[in-house]
């Protein structure tokens, strides 16, 4: 099996079978990743297929300084994030910040109820933390893979992902929600992932 | 006992994430029974992190091959009607080019200033030289732009034309000074 980088040698001497290869090959991660980046499979759909066709046309600019996977899961990422900015899914009025959180904290949470306010503040968060954290826990990406993917140093990446965390806590704490959070946590078992150390506390 | 009372939080996502000096984390590991505030610190962080790991879970995504079989087919249909960006277009866009032409644009500058110098002190053979070896490195680094980062003037050469020029202008006699501004008016 030819290794990616022998396959966009082929690719930019004009194989395409090459890159259907290279399609195949990533194109289940990347709409994955994609998909829990925009919450909509259509939508996912559509920045896949643009990324896989940017890549194709601009093959000639990957040098090989990163892998493949990285450079394609890039112009992936930011494919995603202009599509977001432009449907105004990004959109944040500055009065509604935390008013998903509160709101469920005044009703009483269930599950469900503390995931989805879960869900809201991690779109709340600045474009950078969001990425990392979405990467670093959706796909457990390495630091590494993700400063690759963000095109920024590997303790930007890092420090992107410790905010975004850091963050959320005090949102979730201001709302003294955060028992809830434990509570939803302690409910079901956490699987112990790569990178992702479980203690016992 | 609650611990240390000084240490920054985001050492338990660094824990957390595995990023730690094994003997920094053995102590934490250590600390954490005892530090009722570092304990919860590492718990809500705990938390928030296997409740996203769940939300990221729960999110549907296609697995079967029939869907990505199709899902390829789809991507590939574009790309055999895509154009690659031809290898010369991506080399306007490296960064070694961009260097080459802001190189052009400076000796653009510079040279325009030599031939002045040289005409306005009356075309001497000496600023004529000067002259005509800029036009040849304009030229040469128009033909080959590899070779203009090698060859710009310095600042120190440049400020040695407008000193040149200075002393020129020091030498003429008033009459002459005035035919020279009066041309530059013009």
């Amino acid at each position: 099996m030819k290794a990616d980088i022998e396959l966009v040698t082929l690719v930019k001497d004009g194989d395409t079978d090459a890159f259907s290869e290279l399609v195949r090959r990533h194109q289940q991660a990347l709409l994955r990743t994609i998909v829990r980046m925009v919450r909509d499979l259509d939508l996912a759909e559509d920045v896949t297929q643009e990324a896989f066709i940017k890549a194709y046309q601009k093959i000639h600019l990957f040098e090989g300084r990163a892998s493949f996977k990285s450079w394609l899961f890039q112009i992936a990422v930011n494919t995603a994030k202009n599509k977001l900015r432009s449907s105004k899914r990004e959109t944040v009025e500055i009065d509604k910040v935390n008013v998903a959180v509160s709101a469920q904290a005044e009703k009483g949470l269930v599950h469900q109820d503390i995931q989805e306010a879960l869900i809201e503040e991690v779109e709340r968060l600045p474009d950078k933390q969001r990425t990392a954290l979405k990467l670093r826990i959706y796909e457990d990406l390495s630091f590494k893979e993700i400063a690759q993917i963000m095109d920024c140093p590997y303790d930007t990446a890092k420090a992107n992902y410790r905010h975004g965390l850091m963050k959320i806590r005090s949102v979730f704490k201001e709302n003294d929600l955060m028992r809830s959070l434990i509570q939803n946590y302690d409910d079901f078992v956490v699987p112990q992932g790569a990178g992702h150390s479980e203690v016992k506390t | 006992m609650s611990g240390p009372r000084d240490l920054d939080e985001s050492i338990w996502i660094d824990y957390i994430e595995d990023e730690l000096d094994p003997s920094l984390r053995d102590d934490l590991t250590t600390l954490i029974p005892h530090s009722g505030e570092n304990k919860e610190i590492l718990k809500d962080y705990q938390s928030i992190r296997g409740n996203l790991e769940k939300v990221g879970k729960a999110i549907e995504v296609p697995t079967d091959e029939n869907y990505f079989n199709d899902f390829h087919d789809r991507i590939m249909a574009r790309v055999k009607n895509t154009k690659m960006q031809s290898p010369v277009v991506v080399r306007l866009f490296q960064k070694r080019v961009y260097r080459a032409v802001a190189g052009v644009a400076l000796f653009l500058i510079i040279g325009s200033a030599i031939w002045n110098t040289a005409n306005l002190t009356g075309g001497k053979p000496g600023d004529i030289e000067v002259a005509k070896s800029s036009n040849w490195l304009l030229e040469s680094s128009v033909k080959n732009p590899e070779m203009v980062p090698n060859t710009v003037l310095t600042p120190g050469e440049t400020d040695m034309v407008m000193d040149a020029a200075a002393e020129k202008l020091d030498k003429m006699s008033e009459k002459e000074r005035e035919q020279v501004f009066r041309r530059l008016a013009d």
